[in-house]
């Protein structure tokens, strides 16, 4: 519970602060439904290897959950890489910068992302609105089920990228970009 | 015109701005629609979704599941033990070890970073407490680790086989070879070394240690067994063997050596999704961007110039190198292989190579930009186990880059290294 916790969120009592603790305890729920997603896209294909060879009768459907599932994964991942600061980038113009124009450069990569990302989330409204009638051929459920995992993903993407706007003008930590595996 | 000047200005401001690889793709590819073509900006959301419904790219969080679990669940470390053995009594023992656990380790694991961080905590603290220098040590890790990449599986081969429709099962045979001949290559270069600086040799195992060792081993062997032998059989496709793969490391690590408890899923599967996506997201957004190039006929004037510039397969394969080592500096090589592959690709036909051949060849290029100076994913992770400077790495990498570069020129000019395997039991 907040109000027992002994100490203040890192960024102060500000909006700001508890804006960004807001953000952080969303992702942290949203780690545990990508990974439940994930590991439910495990299972679907490990079952059509046992159905095909074990039980000799093919799934018609195993390829087809795993791949919207996938999907699933792919969106609420952006949401949680963004907020990770996962997402790769080129750090060369960053890494030779002053100091002092560290800030207005992460500002502007934060509100071009922004900009990118609500082209995303118009467009893939659209074609959710346009997927309801549309039924897949194995599962046949409406493709929207699938598509909207875009504008939801990319919306908590949004919700991240303004709290990093927020904490960069408040003049928090602009933390860099870092992929951990390659 | 106006189309293509919006997508290339756009795309180079906002990547040398620092924006994500992948908001520099798709807004460039945006402003390029809407302010240079007369098609809906709904062609953006549309060629973004249609590339990710693949059942082929799941492959790809698969193997980082399994490339996480075993690194974390102690399948690593019994690899590491059991490499060891087979090459302690050599000059440079311990260095050749890192080699020898790397080849075991990139049997099963897909990725050269995840390799390079899992055996480099292992092996530079005990290299440097051999007597050997840790900046040794830890360039020795780096450039032992890009096998991790080029030995199936790897997860760089699933993305260029995804893109390119070209069979991944061929791609991981194809690899094969060419990951031997970099292992033998930098296992010379350790050999010289060693020898010139009079590193220590290890004290040699006892048969009970060797009994111990091996069978501890032997459930960690069978990993790659299992993704190979199924691939190649036959028995199931990448992304299946993938799927069993990552579970064959969930049962090792939670049951038989369990190092890994219940709660630590929850975050591990996490980790393996979120990056997962960041790749994701630059396949999608590569999809409007490439669209763009293609209405503009792109690639048929690159064709048109690469046509007039050479007719010699050699040169062509010559400069594809030298501009992906140079982009290599800048770039890591998951963005550069998205980035690459599309454009390159429509040139194979006019000089006759096998896709193949080149997805190996470029994929091993861009590898090598992980570990040299001034910017490589790799190099800073060894930097930080082995707590080095970039310059002290820089001095100890070189001859290591050299043994890999030598392996890259044999590998592009020779192509039977790579396609031997698969044209003899492939898929």
């Amino acid at each position: 519970m907040a109000e027992h916790d002994p100490e203040p969120p890192p960024g102060g009592n500000s909006f700001a602060g508890r804006f960004d603790a807001f953000c952080e305890r969303l992702n942290r729920v949203l780690e545990v439904v990508i990974a439940l997603l994930l590991a439910a896209t495990v299972i679907v294909a490990l079952a059509q290897v046992i159905f095909r060879y074990g039980l000799d009768s093919s799934l018609s459907w195993s390829e087809e959950l795993a791949r919207y599932l996938f999907i699933w994964v792919i969106f609420l991942g952006t949401s949680s890489a963004t907020r990770r600061h996962h997402h790769m980038a080129v750090e060369a113009l960053a890494s030779i910068m002053p100091g002092v124009a560290l800030r207005p450069l992460a500002a502007v990569v934060t509100l071009v992302s922004l900009v990118f990302f609500g082209v995303v989330l118009y467009t893939s409204i659209v074609l959710t609105e346009n997927a309801i009638p549309q039924l897949s051929t194995a599962l046949e459920i409406s493709v929207a089920y699938v598509y909207v995992a875009a504008p939801i993903g990319v919306a908590l993407t949004m919700v991240h990228l303004l709290n990093q706007l927020m904490q960069i003008a408040g003049g928090r930590s602009v933390a860099p970009h870092q992929a951990e595996i390659s | 015109m106006t189309a293509l000047a919006l997508l290339l200005c756009g795309f180079l401001v906002l990547l040398i701005l620092g924006a994500p690889i992948a908001v520099a793709m798709g807004l460039s590819a945006a402003i390029a629609v809407l302010f240079g073509t007369n098609v809906p900006l709904v062609i953006i959301g549309q060629r973004m979704l249609v590339i990710l419904d693949s059942f082929t790219f799941l492959a790809l969080p698969f193997f980082v599941i399994a490339g996480l679990l075993m690194e974390k669940g102690g399948i690593t470390k019994r690899l590491v033990d059991f490499a060891a053995l087979f090459v302690a009594r050599i000059t440079g023992g311990l260095g050749q070890v890192v080699i020898a656990a790397n080849l075991a380790m990139s049997g099963a694991s897909g990725s050269a970073t995840a390799d390079c961080a899992a055996t480099g905590t292992v092996l530079i603290p005990a290299l440097s407490r051999a007597g050997y220098s840790p900046a040794f040590a830890a360039a020795l890790t780096a450039a032992a680790s890009t096998l991790g990449a080029i030995l199936p599986p790897s997860v760089l081969f699933v993305i260029y086989g995804a893109i390119t429709n070209t069979s991944i099962g061929r791609l991981f045979l194809g690899g094969v070879i060419p990951g031997l001949i970099m292992a033998a290559y930098l296992f010379v270069a350790t050999y010289i070394i060693a020898k010139r600086r009079g590193y220590p040799k290890p004290p040699v195992f006892t048969w009970a240690e060797t009994w111990s060792i091996t069978l501890h081993a032997l459930p960690a062997l069978l990993m790659p067994v299992i993704v190979l032998g199924g691939i190649v059989g036959g028995v199931f496709t990448p992304t299946e063997a993938g799927a069993v793969a990552a579970a064959y490391a969930f049962f090792l690590s939670l049951f038989v050596y369990r190092e890994i408890k219940w709660p630590d899923v929850i975050p591990l599967l996490a980790q393996a999704a979120t990056f997962t996506a960041a790749v994701m997201l630059i396949v999608s957004a590569s999809e409007p961007f490439g669209w763009v190039l293609a209405r503009e006929r792109v690639t048929d004037a690159l064709t048109a110039e690469f046509a007039a510039f050479t007719n010699h397969t050699w040169i062509f394969l010559a400069a594809v190198n030298i501009v992906l080592f140079l982009f290599g500096i800048f770039f890591e090589p998951v963005p550069l292989l998205i980035v690459m592959t599309p454009v390159l690709m429509p040139l194979l036909a006019q000089y006759h190579v096998d896709p193949v051949h080149f997805g190996v060849m470029i994929t091993l290029n861009m590898t090598l930009g992980l570990i040299h100076p001034p910017v490589g994913l790799s190099m800073f992770i060894v930097c930080k186990i082995a707590r080095i400077s970039i310059w002290e790495f820089t001095r100890e990498i070189w001859p290591f880059l050299l043994a890999l570069i030598l392996a890259l020129l044999v590998i592009t000019y020779v192509p039977q290294t790579v396609l031997f395997l698969p044209n003899l039991i492939g898929p």
